[in-house]
């Protein structure tokens, strides 16, 4: 989960210092690492373009808000080269109610720290990819909005589990829906 | 499926008494009986599904032999986290009826369960599925998913440790 955590400080350009220099080292290194980021920028690549679309239905949103979110999306078509910093952590959340299905389960990981009840993390093993992309609550409703277009979770229960919803396939014309169980790590609670 | 037999029978009963001035009363007494037989027929066949979940089960491992042409096109399978993986086989691709209130089950390779069921229709071609993953007399893998989906989308379920690798569940409701 610490990994988790770096990498959204990182995106959030909280990293400063021998700890960005160090996340960035690892991520040159480490091809693992460069995954979970990948998929975090996928997210965020997705709720780019849900948001684009949803310019005029939240017009509350600061300017400032898309122009970091275009910066990112460039970035990201840019390949290696350093994120650039994403909006606060206050306009993500206020974003979460404009932007659909992958953006919201992006800023449930930003906001894993705030919850107040149990969640679920995942954590990569062995062969096993990481998918650490969000937490959910162990059981109940789960958000329409973290769903992909085609297919929104109503309920989940991970039972003993660690485990993950997160989308999927920017070339598809719609995000598939993965539900990701970490069969090796048993459920934790922050 | 079950609540249409009734009110399908009726029909040749509706059919022969909206016909005055024919011989209404034969015709009727015919209806009747045919209304009766399928009714009964109705009440001793099981509903028939008209969806189905379409379950494919991969295997996901580092064997080097890319991925299962059986499988279709899947680019997902190329994308992370999935893409940690550089095989995947196609170990079946099963159709469980999918009605309400009836779960349908299958075995995974594993030997855990998968139950589908399907909660509701919706409209616009969504329906409301339930899924679980179960192990018999041991700990449930999934003891609950519930979606919503739009017909012939898929989603994912993966995570089961399988011989070296992992399964991949890819799910769909379709016609």
């Amino acid at each position: 989960m610490q990994a988790e955590l770096e990498l959204m400080a990182y995106l959030d350009g909280e990293l400063e210092g021998e700890a960005l220099e160090s996340l960035e080292a690892r991520l040159r290194e480490e091809p693992e690492l460069r995954a979970r980021l990948d998929a975090l920028l996928q997210v965020v690549e997705l709720s780019s373009e849900l948001a684009a679309e949803r310019v005029a239905a939240a017009p509350e949103l600061p300017a400032s808000f898309w122009e970091r979110l275009e910066a990112v999306d460039a970035e990201r078509r840019g390949g290696l080269a350093p994120v650039v910093p994403l909006a606060s952590r206050a306009g993500w959340w206020k974003a979460g109610t404009a932007l659909a299905a992958a953006a919201a389960a992006l800023l449930a990981v930003w906001g894993v720290a705030r919850s107040p009840g149990p969640v679920e993390s995942a954590s990569g093993t062995g062969q096993a990819p990481s998918a650490p992309l969000h937490s959910v609550p162990t059981r109940g409703p789960v958000p329409e909005e973290e769903a992909g277009a085609g297919v929104a979770i109503e309920s989940v229960d991970f039972g003993s589990h660690a485990g993950t919803i997160f989308v999927v396939s920017e070339d598809a014309e719609e995000p598939t829906l993965v539900v990701w169980l970490d069969e090796d790590s048993p459920r934790t609670s922050l | 499926m079950s609540k249409k037999a009734p009110l399908f029978a009726l029909v040749p009963l509706v059919v022969a008494v909206a016909l005055p001035g024919l011989t209404a009363l034969p015709q009727a007494g015919v209806a009747l009986a045919a209304s009766a037989s399928a009714s009964a027929k109705g009440k001793e066949q099981p509903p028939e599904a008209s969806l189905f979940a379409e379950v494919m089960v991969l295997h996901a491992t580092n064997a080097g032999k890319g991925i299962d042409e059986r499988i279709g096109k899947m680019p997902e399978l190329s994308k992370p986290p999935f893409s940690s993986y550089d095989s995947y086989e196609l170990l079946s691709k099963t159709r469980l009826p999918l009605i309400k209130d009836d779960p349908r089950t299958m075995e995974l390779p594993n030997g855990r369960v998968l139950r589908t069921k399907l909660l509701e229709l919706l409209p616009k071609g969504m329906l409301r599925l339930q899924a679980s993953i179960n192990q018999p007399k041991g700990k449930d893998f999934l003891p609950l998913l519930e979606v919503k989906a739009k017909l012939g989308q898929s989603f994912i379920v993966a995570g089961q440790s399988y011989k070296g690798g992992m399964l991949v569940l890819v799910i769909r409701a379709v016609k």
